[in-house]
């Protein structure tokens, strides 16, 4: 398909006053590359950034402290109570110091998510102010004596934090996009690639975190090849899920072919499997 | 698009002054991308100065010297998405103002002129950061959906779907 068709007078109108409009921008001295060289030799200062900095350093050395006292707390209450006590009230902690994990610099999220295993996972809808509704997620994480409640909500994605990795979920409605980040190495991308079907949710199972999709299909429609499951390879390239890591259940009936998108958080590396129930 | 392959070379050498130079070939269409999908001027240019940083410490990656504006374009689209996932515990601001620079091309009609790019621009601020993205990469770039798809890392389906969804939006909104 070409989406530089303009016989649509729509489209070409839209066409002409995007470049009308384009022609208009003006590109700040920041944003060329004479001043932009210059940040190559030094560090880059952004105010925005060093406000969070601070804000997250506080809420992690709050976090921290929070977590010796309930531990200490907890080794001094009868073993029947204090797991539950305690994760109640680091719950409450996090969501009153409004920890922003997502937007937290590496360095501090590290400290603040010790814990990676444990987890559980809740999705449900927000509004974010602009008329759309987003997907939120609401994951707790259980480290030892402590737990760490963390809220988060992103424009159209998940983004899920880990110790090692960053994972961005964006669902796409007819297809989800992912990108893993590299939380050790300041932040950089570390995969990013697609999977097709509608999104269904994000699981954490210990060392893997593991992405749903789904498709309503037929059995026959799998089997006579009218159904091609595909997803992309990290060079972005659709590859077809292999028949091999297709488990077709016994006596499917529900049509239902579920993807799943498992990635082992400390590699980064992911595969492919799927399940027709 | 031509690209001096020499640049290329010596970029990879570690040549702050050959990248400057090739950077020079794709700033202006780094920035408006950053623009359309981030919504203003800060947020932009930020993405604009991490994406150099990027390419030029991953420009040994780059395979093809003619695919060098493709290539940073994905760089940025990269850099641009965890901007908006930074927009969790702020706003996004989409400013109109960062957009129209009225002294950069007198028209005849000044009033009339701004008035449509105005709510041009406020039509683009209905639409998704992502449906942004693609709608300039296509409209003011021509690139095919197969090029965004690989720009964007999303399936051309759904690049495809979005990017009529985006046209039918906008032809609504600025009553086209």
């Amino acid at each position: 398909m070409s989406v530089n068709d303009e016989n649509d007078d729509g489209i070409k109108l839209v066409n002409e006053r995007l470049r009308s409009l384009d022609e208009r921008i003006d590109v700040p001295e920041a944003a060329k590359a004479s001043e932009l060289v210059k940040k190559l030799d030094g560090g880059r200062k952004k105010q925005g950034r060093v406000l969070n900095f601070r804000i997250i350093g506080t809420a992690a050395a709050a976090l921290l402290t929070v977590a010796v006292v309930a531990a200490v707390w907890k080794a001094a209450l009868p073993k029947y109570s204090a797991t539950q006590n305690a994760t109640g009230y680091m719950a409450e902690q996090a969501d009153s110091s409004e920890i922003s994990v997502a937007a937290a610099p590496e360095e501090n999220q590290q400290e603040m998510m010790q814990a990676d295993s444990g987890g559980s996972t809740q999705l449900r809808n927000a509004d974010d102010g602009y008329g759309d509704i987003k997907t939120k997620l609401e994951a707790m994480f259980e480290a030892g004596t402590a737990a760490e409640k963390v809220d988060k909500s992103v424009t159209d994605e998940d983004t899920l934090q880990y110790k090692y990795r960053e994972i961005s979920v964006e669902d796409d409605g007819d297809s989800v996009s992912v990108l893993i980040y590299d939380k050790e190495n300041g932040g950089a991308l570390l995969k990013g690639f697609w999977v097709q079907g509608e999104y269904s949710g994000a699981q954490e199972n210990g060392p893997t975190v593991t992405i749903e999709t789904n498709f309503a299909v037929t059995k026959s429609m799998l089997e006579e090849g009218q159904f091609v499951p595909l997803y992309s390879g990290e060079d972005n390239l659709p590859v077809q899920i292999s028949s091999e890591n297709i488990t077709v259940a016994d006596g499917a009936s529900k049509a239902v072919f579920t993807v799943y998108v498992d990635i082992d958080l400390e590699s980064g590396n992911y595969s492919v499997r799927a399940v027709l129930g | 698009m031509d690209v001096d392959v020499g640049l290329v070379e010596r970029s990879r050498a570690g040549d702050k002054a050959a990248f400057a130079e090739l950077y020079e070939l794709v700033q202006n269409d780094m920035y408006k991308f950053a623009l359309y999908t981030l919504g203003n001027r800060e947020d932009a240019e930020d993405a604009v100065a991490d994406t150099f940083v990027d390419a030029f410490r991953g420009i040994s990656k780059l395979r093809e010297p003619a695919a060098f504006k493709g290539w940073m374009f994905r760089i940025l689209s990269i850099r641009c998405k965890k901007a908006v996932g930074g927009y969790i515990k702020r706003k996004n601001t989409f400013d109109i103002e960062d957009f129209l620079d009225t002294a950069a091309l007198p028209s005849e009609n000044v009033e009339a002129d701004a008035a449509e790019n105005v709510t041009l621009v406020k039509a683009l601020g209905e639409l998704s950061s992502d449906e942004r993205m693609i709608i300039s990469l296509s409209a003011l770039h021509g690139y095919t959906t197969k090029e965004i798809s690989d720009i964007i890392g999303k399936p051309q389906g759904t690049v495809g779907s979005k990017l009529n969804r985006s046209y039918k939006k906008l032809r609504e909104m600025i009553g086209g």
